[in-house]
């Protein structure tokens, strides 16, 4: 026969491949080779060889990252786990370094790059061992708050250290204050926020240390579920580990290594490209949170975007100082959520995500301010501040960038509810998340019910219903909230929730019910979202977004998140566009004729061109009246 | 006198080509055909392809005992937004359900990401004022005005199908059943579906989603369905048409116009079928079907010689990322589809080599259709590689043009790349075989399953070409191809059983159950599926299987568990509690400690009428000596190292009972290649299967 005597290619590296000298990049990529390449001299490696091997090896890596996550969300007992997807899954070389994220939650992920440090000071590599996972909650060393537990497996290859599997996940309650750890009035520093763990083995050697599972349990008013959280991420990273290791069984140790080096340079590379595209220069924004509980001031959000050759700064140096509350970004945030953005705007996803991507896009802001507090400054409601921090840059990269930004999106609501279920006879935290959608693009209307800035999925009524003393009345998008634009902003939503439970307590988590999303390019803000406790009965409350409140059975609380910002000069929509939005009852006709100048036709949902043109005429020539008037 | 019964007949409209198999009952000899997919009409392609197939086979239509149909009808109504013009009825305070969807981005780091726009919109939504809670109470009684309301608007827009989907209805469906019997009134021949007999589970997205597909696509459906029948009997069949369902087995017409939603995407679950049945034939109880066709390629588990199901799908997915689609809850064949086909289109994006999910479909094809396409594709690739005969391309009816082929591959990915013809070939070859290896692992290992101990029955247009490199990578040892594989998902039609799902959502926690309702629940399911039984007309033996999907209590998903027969009680629990930490730790590597509290959500029913086999042993000739069965020899792209080796060319229809082959070969038939490589030994079995043990270090 033809065939050489040696079979190509072999399964496995460790059917043990002879050391081959000549190994061209077919032999690497199926495997057989790698032991061989290992040998090969540093330059020998063929350009073609690196760029197969490369995207064979990123291939691997994702699907590894994503079958952990999807066996974290499987095995999760909190619902904002296995439902709400607030978790996240990285891969790191031996050094530390991200090499690759899953597609979850960005807040998570742009903190982890320095995770594994912290880790590795605390523990170096001679003091792991395998079947060990370190487990931290740190808001300093982790994501900014101490909910987000962060679990580190190290990856050992035949007794080598080849790198660690990272997840994070998003604890229903830490302890703390109040129910779900996330309070901002009357926090003062982070103590009162909950059990907070430094680097510690939460699993020796395969084996849990049921002494520090007590203490935790011990210290979080639903023991079960966060132990089973813990749980589940731990079988999360002996699926990344198992998965790893077979992947350095396939390739060599070597081989995979040199890959990483390379795709973090590649990416690296492609980064330091995509930046060079943005014209050099500084671009400000500013914008404000409503504030950090009853009775307190805006805070003040400002960037300056420097963008220089290949690399971009992002400069909060003029944001409000940090505060005396549960809202402040620890630096580790602020950093993630600008990766996150810069990323999204100039790259979306055709980069890999890791150390690389972010090493040429920095973050700076002074110490003790907003942006990058000093511990103890308490952080548990920093995530009210991520949406702010996309806004705000993507304001700013308009000025040179304007067809790869959005307008301002909505926000979200983030109510936890707490107390006893009468039925069940036991306590209960509720905790829910209402979305609203995406600012307006350069081209289409923003996308309704879309998360602009984390990513998750919604937590189904009924599952909600089966779960806990709670019965949900509406869930809709608010006609007349979009910001108008020559493209909208989507809807606000509005969420009402009937309260059944006992002894009754809101934590409230939102913003935007000051400061509406502004719109870009003569576009206009979207509308503002409330609170409002008992609507239309003589004991309506407007509640304030960031407080702590008593709650009754049968209260109804109403929960309505902004619209988001339009994009370009509503003027110049295209009326046949705002007619459609009158049918499907997304805006009405008022609305059509005075933020559009469109005359729409309320039987017939038909817009009337004549008196469009007319009235359109008459208000452009106002404009430009009070125009000349200003000067 | 009426003429003998002996012909069966199997056909499969795929999205390029539909296929067509008849076989004969008593000696299981066969005949294949294909004809060109008619989208706008495709009965028309049928009975074109059918006529074609008759005339060659020499058999009338009143001799076809049985007709089995799989088809992709439903899926392209909801791709390509041609269904119905379609109401939905909602609870008050939720019109928005599915705008508003999961919220999920499928894709964090795209700023301009999109999901669906709903398949109805807004205006074509109308609540209703009524409540039931999550124990089937009523909060909010039906407000009949309310109904009677949104029926007459829906009247007065020209509504064409209905559907209806209340909030918890599978907890009680009273207010969705009151609102069909007022719509039979109001809207008097518009079909109406109900969440709660389509998909009695909760997660209100997935459930209104589902009532709403099967909504919308049942017009179409239905009308498809009586063209094909009254086709077929002015034809001259006199038998009952039956469908195949998503989950493998089949149903009647009838039947399936009741829930077309369950006839989805039912091509590709008969070569799940098919290679199970394979399976069974060569003593391979646990194996993965591996379908490659034009634009994507599935990969199913056979576990126990079942096919792995799933309890939901999910339609018109954005660039394959799950969650982007339209999810359907109904059971099916648990298939895992991506991007990976012939027409698959390579790349070059960032300096990185990518491959798919893009397709370059049938129109304009691969470059070397030379129908005018540009992109390089995994085809073209493969011609490039030497795997493909230019000349023997569909049994020679298409000529595929090489100089094309290669000038598409060095422009699209050798130029960007910076590297030689053939080791841009070489990598778009491996690329995609890597994805595929994803996808192959997702059902194996992401399902507790290690590939190492699987066999791959390999089958479509462009299977067997991958196969032997895809499942040795994998670390597989056995290769089965079986004859006809190109056409296999219509074989699988023939093979395919009787089968009936049924289900019931009661969330309960298992300590203290409540055993008796719980009995009762699937005395009712019993009864129904008898019913059912009976109408399929199918003689046979039944099989029941109970199942329920049980959780840790405080978990959100949950696992399938068998559950024992007879009355329930407190004496079954210890079963099911074995059962569910058998499942959970083969999942996820470990299990909470015995006696840790379980729920149930979902109870199950499964109803198989198991129909005879047809005889596949006599189905082909050829000589047990493969050298009598050498067409020619050609080069072929065995590895880097090797470069091209010259390797025989095999005749499939040449190839007897016991004929060996030795890789690196190319074995062709008709509708696909089979590709061995080096230290490949492959034996023809007495069904005509080619049994391939690959070659180890």
């Amino acid at each position: 026969m033809n065939h050489r005597d040696e079979p190509d290619p072999p399964e496995f590296p460790h059917a043990k491949s002879k050391p081959r000298s000549s190994a061209g990049f077919a032999g690497a990529t199926e495997g057989g080779g790698s032991e061989g390449r290992a040998d090969a001299p540093e330059g020998a490696v063929e350009a073609p060889f690196d760029k197969i091997t490369r995207a064979v090896v990123w291939a691997a890596l994702r699907s590894i990252a994503e079958e952990a996550g999807t066996a974290l969300r499987k095995t999760a007992y909190s619902q904002a786990v296995r439902e709400g997807r607030d978790f996240s899954v990285a891969l790191f070389d031996p050094r530390g370094q991200m090499i690759a994220q899953g597609d979850f939650s960005p807040g998570h992920l742009g903190s982890m790059p320095s995770l594994v440090g912290h880790v590795l000071r605390e523990y170096p590599p001679d003091a792991l061992a395998p079947g060990d996972a370190i487990v931290l909650n740190d808001l300093y060393m982790g994501s900014g708050h101490l909910p987000d537990f962060f679990m580190t497996t190290p990856v050992f290859h035949r007794g080598r250290l080849v790198g660690f599997a990272v997840n994070c996940a998003h604890q229903v309650d830490v302890g703390g204050a109040a129910a779900g750890s996330q309070a901002v009035e009357g926090i003062t520093e982070f103590y009162q926020e909950g059990i907070r763990i430094l680097p510690t083995k939460l699993w020796r050697a395969g084996e849990v240390n049921r002494e520090v599972m007590r203490i935790i349990k011990g210290n979080v008013r639903l023991p079960e579920i966060v132990e089973g959280d813990l749980k589940a991420m731990r079988s999360s990273g002996r699926v990344a580990e198992v998965r790893l290791v077979e992947l350095f069984d396939r390739y060599g140790a070597d081989i995979v290594l040199a890959t990483w080096d390379e795709i973090l340079a590649h990416s690296e590379r492609e980064m330091r490209a995509a930046i060079r595209t943005v014209p050099a220069g500084r671009y400000e924004a500013e914008d404000f949170y409503d504030d950090c509980g009853r009775g307190t001031d805006p805070l003040r959000v400002f960037v300056t975007v420097i963008v220089d050759g290949d690399e971009i700064t992002v400069d909060f140096t003029g944001s409000s100082d940090q505060t005396a509350s549960g809202i402040n970004s620890p630096f580790n945030y602020t950093l993630a959520y600008t990766w996150h953005t810069v990323k999204s705007a100039l790259v979306q996803s055709s980069i890999p995500q890791n150390a690389g991507t972010m090493r040429p896009i920095r973050a700076y802001a002074p110490e003790g301010s907003l942006f990058n507090p000093r511990p103890p400054a308490a952080a548990g409601a920093r995530a009210v501040m991520q949406q702010r921090i996309v806004d705000v840059i993507l304001q700013a990269l308009a000025h040179a960038v304007p067809d790869r930004v959005i307008a301002s999106s909505s926000h979200w609501a983030n109510p936890i509810f707490e107390g006893r279920d009468p039925a069940r006879g036991r306590r209960f935290v509720y905790y829910d998340i209402i979305v609203g959608g995406m600012g307006a693009r350069p081209h289409t209307d923003g996308a309704e019910a879309v998360c602009g800035s984390f990513n998750l999925e919604n937590i189904p009524v009924e599952v909600n219903e089966s779960n806990y003393p709670i019965v949900v009345e509406r869930l809709e998008l608010i006609r007349d909230s979009s910001g108008p634009g020559r493209f909208r902003g989507s809807s606000g939503l509005r969420k009402d929730i009937r309260f059944l439970g006992e002894r009754g307590k809101l934590s409230n988590l939102s913003d935007r019910h000051r400061f509406a999303p502004p719109g870009l390019f003569g576009g206009e803000p979207g509308a503002l979202g409330r609170t409002v406790l008992n609507p239309g009965t003589p004991r309506e409350q407007v509640l304030h977004p960031k407080a702590i409140y008593p709650i009754e059975r049968g209260d109804l609380v109403s929960l309505s998140v902004s619209g988001s910002g339009g994009y370009g000069d509503p003027l110049d929509r295209d009326p046949e566009l705002v007619a459609r939005d009158v049918a499907l009852g997304h805006v009405s006709v008022e609305r059509a004729r005075e933020a559009y100048g469109v005359v729409v036709d309320a039987t017939t949902c038909r817009a009337d061109a004549e008196a469009t043109a007319a009235l359109r005429a008459r208000r452009r020539a106002t404009a430009a009246n009070d125009k000349e008037t200003c000067r | 006198m009426a003429p003998a019964m002996s012909w069966r007949l199997g056909f499969d409209i795929g999205g390029t080509f539909t296929d067509f198999v008849l076989q004969h009952v008593d000696t299981g000899e066969i005949a294949v055909g294909k004809h060109l997919t008619t989208p706008d009409d495709p009965s028309e392609g049928v009975f074109l392809g059918l006529a074609d197939l008759l005339v060659t086979a020499g058999v009338d239509l009143a001799e076809v005992q049985q007709a089995v149909h799989g088809t992709t009808l439903g899926a392209n109504l909801v791709i390509e937004r041609k269904g119905a013009t379609t109401f939905l009825l909602a609870t008050r305070g939720f019109r928005d359900i599915l705008e508003i969807q999961r919220q999920l981005r499928y894709n964090i780091n795209d700023l301009f990401v999109d999901k669906h726009p709903p398949l109805i919109p807004r205006n074509q939504i109308r609540e209703v004022t009524e409540r039931v809670l999550a124990d089937g109470s009523v909060a909010v009684p039906l407000d009949e005005r309310s109904v009677r309301e949104a029926l007459e608007a829906a009247r007065a827009a020209g509504a064409e199908a209905l559907a209806v989907a209340y909030l918890h209805a599978y907890a009680n469906p009273a207010h969705e059943e009151r609102t069909a019997v007022l719509a039979a009134e109001v809207l008097p021949g518009v079909p109406v579906t109900v969440s709660s007999g389509v998909s009695p589970q909760y997660r209100e997205y997935e459930r209104t989603s589902t009532a709403v597909i099967n909504a919308y696509i049942t017009p179409k459906f239905r009308a498809y369905l009586t063209a094909l029948e009254d086709g077929l009997r002015a034809r001259g069949f006199r038998r009952q048409l039956y469908l195949m369902h998503n989950t493998g087995g089949v149903a009647t017409a009838a039947m399936t116009a009741r829930f077309p939603v369950r006839s989805l995407d039912s091509g590709p679950a008969g070569g799940a079928i098919l290679a199970t049945h394979v399976g069974a034939l060569t003593g391979q109880q646990d194996l993965v079907a591996f379908d490659m066709g034009g634009t994507t390629a599935k990969a199913t588990l056979v576990e126990h010689g079942r096919p792995l199901a799933s309890e939901r799908l999910e339609v018109d997915m954005i660039a394959m990322r799950p969650g982007s689609g339209l999810p359907v809850n109904v059971p099916g064949v648990d298939l895992v589809e991506i991007g990976a086909g012939g027409g698959s289109i390579a790349r070059v994006e960032r300096g990185l080599l990518r491959v798919g999910p893009e397709s370059a479909g049938a129109d304009p094809g691969p470059a070397c259709y030379a129908r005018g396409g540009r992109d390089a594709t995994v085809t073209d690739a493969n011609l490039v590689l030497g795997y493909l005969d230019p000349e023997y391309f569909l049994g020679g009816t298409r000529r595929l043009d090489v100089d094309a082929a290669r000038a598409a591959v060095e422009r699209s990915v050798a130029k960007p790349l910076g590297t030689g013809l053939l080791e841009a070939a070489w990598g778009i070859h491996q690329l995609v075989t890597l994805n595929m290896e994803g996808a192959i692992r997702v059902v194996s290992i992401g399902r507790g399953k290690d590939p190492r101990g699987l066999a791959c029955v390999t089958f479509g247009g462009a299977g067997p070409i991958h196969g032997a490199r895809l499942a040795r990578s994998l670390g597989i040892r056995r290769l089965i191809v079986p004859f006809a594989a190109g056409v296999a998902s219509a074989i699988g039609l023939l093979i395919a059983d009787a089968r009936i799902d049924l289900g019931r959502t009661l969330v309960v926690g298992l300590d203290d159950a409540p055993w008796d309702r719980i009995s009762r629940l699937f005395e009712e399911m019993a009864s129904e599926g008898a019913a059912q039984l009976t109408e399929t007309g199918l003689g046979g033996s039944w099989t029941v299987a109970r199942s329920t999907e049980v959780r840790y209590a405080g978990q959100g998903h949950e696992l399938p568990v068998p559950v024992p027969a007879g009355p329930l009680g407190p004496w079954a629990l210890p079963a099911i509690q074995r059962a569910h930490a058998d499942v959970y730790a083969g999942h996820y590597g470990y299990a909470e400690p015995e006696g840790t509290p379980l729920e149930a959500a979902n109870w199950k029913m499964e109803i198989v009428c198991v129909s005879p086999k047809p005889d596949l042993t006599r189905r082909h000739g050829g000589s047990a000596d493969a050298r009598a069965a050498v067409k020619r020899e050609r080069p072929v792209y065995v590895s880097a190292d090797a470069g091209f080796v010259s390797c025989p060319v095999y005749d499939r229809y040449r190839l007897g009972t016991g004929a060996q082959i030795t890789g690196p070969a190319i074995v062709e038939e008709r509708e696909t290649t089979v590709v061995l490589l080096p230290g490949d030994r492959g034996v023809v079995d007495g069904y005509g299967n080619l049994i391939v043990d690959l070659a180890t270090q």
